[in-house]
């Protein structure tokens, strides 16, 4: 079952820029996704975007990928418009009718990974980043299909819906919100 | 909003699937009016001149025209006196059999050639087309003039044609001080879906309005299979289709012609305007052995200053079949000439209905049959039509461009119209051919754009890998002070190729609909439509959404 989040989603999303101060960038999000559910077997922890031809551009950057365990069973899956790499960061745009990126893991744990999203604010189409385990056939895992997707559009923080294998966001993040809001408070005092 | 250079992959592609050894791929090149013959001509460096597009292209090649104005100063050569012609854009390069050279505009925009501002104090060929296996589309042409003062010559032209083989597609010619479309010579052409219309000759010497017809075909003996096919003419000055002296025979069918013999765009007559519909053949008034037997079938010609159909002192007997003539002077005129110069009536008629104004003349002796004026059985009133509006003719094209879908004249169920024809080896349904030219009494909605005043929010598309369907949204804001309430249509206009919305409920002019039956869309208001696609090729999916509210 998948369930929405729009108002955390929009809190994250005011948090994290608050706290890096940069009108640019769009929100951090900290994702955890339990897989002990499918323990023993391998597959890919996949990240896609559907282009459209109208669509406003969007990238979503992946990072702080945790909890990855590549047996040598298979290769990620680099598709479209996917730049960087997983040392440094993938950058996953929406510039090809098809763009993907998938790590292959051994599953059974507990994945992690970090994804900040750049969002053209100019008017377009929609964008979706759809996160989903696949097996070694790249067929769902999970019978809901995707595990959690960032519905987007332009102007507007991501809509955000997952089942309940997905954890987010993590602590960290809300103790970075308080003191990015603090500093924002002092810093708008009026002056005598 | 990106755009992608699709058609140039994909042009290569096909060539390379139907290639045998040998066979080089036909090319793509680009023309746009900000464009650099200096370039490469590709979709991110065209071309700026339709020259340099013939120069480079070879049968088989397409070029593509971006949107805009293309504004024409001057023609190709100089006037060497004042009743010369001035060629603009001439097309003297013939593509092949199977391999046409494709001058077309670029998908969702439009190309405007505009000649109007040209000072050439002679007469003016917009498009001088002398080459065969051309095939223009897409393309609006406006704007051939005459000079004050000039009285010398009877018209200029929009586009002029002697080649063979050639195709004209979906071009809007208009506003030219002469007939829209000309075919002077050739063979086997075909004029399709084009409208012509508001062409005016004023400083014609055989007087003002004498010569501007919407489509001329004047072609020579042994010249056959010229066909004109889901065309328009309207508001020229002349005629809306005129074959006078054309020798071979010339097919017309599917295609409307209202409001000739006027000023455009009023209902003043213009006295040296004749203000026929279809004006089917003749030669002047004088007998002519041989003369072709040219084919009328399945048009409409209403509210025409003459005659709505008009075989002009033919002197053969053409065909007119499944035509219907409203509110014309009169609506069928079969004036004929026989061999000694006497009037006589020829035609051969059948299946045609013929309502308001003066219905027939010059009929008896013609060979006429099931026709709704002379089937004592039938009578014609407006409860036999869906819908008698004579507005509304002009509506934008379907996606294809085919002509719009309206229940104007359209045979309501019940009418005691349908089926009292006679079989003349034309498609009908039920147990005889209906009378008119609208075949059928299936329901017609009629249908307006409600696009401009919505808001539209395109969601981002989402996989399902089991189906391997892309789903998404596509909602409509209420942006105006007006409720709709009823049918509501969406329709995806230039949708990518190979991509199919699998939750269709229709299509119109090769586009897919989806259909709200029953829906209050007030201001302020939102509609959304679920969207689910198959993409094999997973192409970036490209379309132009269109809403249109139903009129009950």
């Amino acid at each position: 079952m998948t369930r929405p989040i729009h108002a955390l989603a929009r809190a994250i999303g005011l948090a994290a820029l608050l706290a890096c101060g940069t009108a640019a960038a769009g929100p951090t999000y900290h994702v955890a996704i339990d897989t002990r559910a499918w323990a023993g077997q391998s597959g890919w922890l996949d990240f896609l975007i559907l282009g459209q031809a109208a669509a406003s551009g969007v990238h979503a950057t992946l990072d702080g990928f945790g909890g990855i365990d590549p047996d040598g069973g298979g290769a990620d899956i680099v598709l479209g418009d996917v730049a960087g790499s997983s040392a440094t960061g993938v950058v996953l745009g929406n510039d090809a009718g098809w763009n993907e990126f998938g790590r292959w893991t051994r599953f059974g744990g507990r994945l992690s990974f970090d994804v900040t999203f750049d969002l053209d604010p100019a008017p377009g189409a929609g964008s979706t980043l759809e996160v989903a385990l696949l097996d070694a056939g790249q067929n769902y895992l999970d019978a809901a299909g995707d595990v959690l997707a960032f519905a987007t559009l332009p102007g507007q923080a991501p809509v955000v819906t997952a089942t309940d294998v997905v954890a987010l966001p993590e602590a960290p993040t809300t103790a970075l919100w308080a003191t990015g809001l603090a500093l924002l408070g002092l810093a708008r005092r009026p002056r005598r | 909003m990106k755009i992608r250079q699709q058609f140039p992959v994909r042009s290569a592609l096909a060539a390379a699937l139907m290639s045998g050894a040998g066979w080089a791929a036909a090319a793509t090149y680009y023309v746009a009016p900000t464009g650099n013959d200096a370039n490469t001509g590709t979709l991110a460096a065209p071309w700026a001149t339709f020259a340099h597009a013939q120069a480079v292209a070879v049968p088989g090649d397409t070029v593509y025209f971006r949107g805009g104005a293309y504004v024409f100063h001057g023609g190709l050569n100089q006037c060497a006196g004042m009743t010369d012609t001035v060629n603009v854009v001439t097309l003297n390069k013939s593509g092949q059999a199977g391999k046409a050279i494709r001058y077309w505009a670029y998908p969702g925009e439009t190309p405007v050639f505009d000649f109007s501002q040209m000072k050439d104090n002679c007469r003016v060929k917009g498009f001088n087309v002398t080459g065969s296996w051309i095939h223009l589309k897409g393309l609006e042409v406006t704007g051939a003039p005459q000079q004050p003062g000039n009285l010398l010559n009877n018209e200029s032209w929009g586009v002029w044609n002697s080649g063979s083989n050639n195709t004209f597609e979906a071009l809007n010619t208009h506003h030219h001080m002469g007939p829209g479309m000309f075919i002077a010579k050739g063979s086997n052409n075909l004029v399709l879906n084009v409208d012509s219309h508001h062409n005016y000759d004023p400083y014609s010497k055989s007087g003002a309005g004498q010569n501007a017809d919407g489509f001329g075909v004047h072609i020579g003996a042994t010249q056959p299979g010229n066909v004109l096919r889901g065309c328009r003419a309207w508001a020229n000055t002349d005629d809306g289709y005129d074959f006078i002296n054309a020798g071979s025979v010339v097919t017309v069918e599917y295609s409307w012609a209202w409001r000739h013999g006027y000023y455009p765009g009023t209902t003043t007559s213009i006295p040296a305007g004749n203000g026929n519909g279809f004006k089917v053949g003749g030669f002047g008034g004088g007998y002519q052995a041989g003369a072709p037997q040219h084919i009328a079938r399945f048009n409409v010609a209403f509210n025409n200053k003459a005659s709505g159909f008009y075989a002009n002192h033919h002197p053969a007997a053409s065909y007119f079949y499944n035509n219907t003539g409203v509110n014309n002077r009169p609506d069928f005129n079969m004036l004929g000439v026989d061999a000694s110069g006497a009037a006589v009536a020829l035609g051969i008629l059948r299946n045609n209905l013929a309502w308001q104004g003066t219905l027939v003349s010059n009929v008896a002796g013609a060979d006429v049959a099931n026709n709704s004026w002379n089937l004592a059985s039938v009578s014609v009133t407006s409860a036999d039509f869906q819908s008698t509006s004579l507005d509304g003719w002009d509506a934008p094209r379907l996606p294809d461009g085919s002509l719009p879908a309206l229940p104007h004249l359209r045979l309501a169920g019940g009418s005691d119209l349908l089926d009292k024809g006679v079989d003349v080896g034309l498609p009908y349904t039920g147990a005889a051919p209906d009378l008119g030219a609208f075949e059928g009494s299936t329901s017609v909605m009629l249908f307006t754009d409600a696009s401009a005043g919505m808001k539209a929010t395109q969601s981002g598309l989402t996989l399902n890998r089991t189906t391997q369907q892309m789903s998404g949204t596509i909602a409509f804001t209420n942006q105006t002070t007006t409720t709709y309430d009823g049918v509501l249509m969406l329709r995806l206009d230039t949708l990518s190729d190979g991509v199919t919305l699998v939750n269709r409920s229709g299509s119109q002019g090769g586009a897919p609909t989806l259909t709200l039956p029953s829906t209050r869309l007030a201001p302020g208001q939102t509609v959304t439509f679920p969207l689910v696609f198959t993409n094999p090729a997973r192409v970036a999916i490209a379309y132009t959404p269109r809403l249109f509210a139903g009129q009950p």
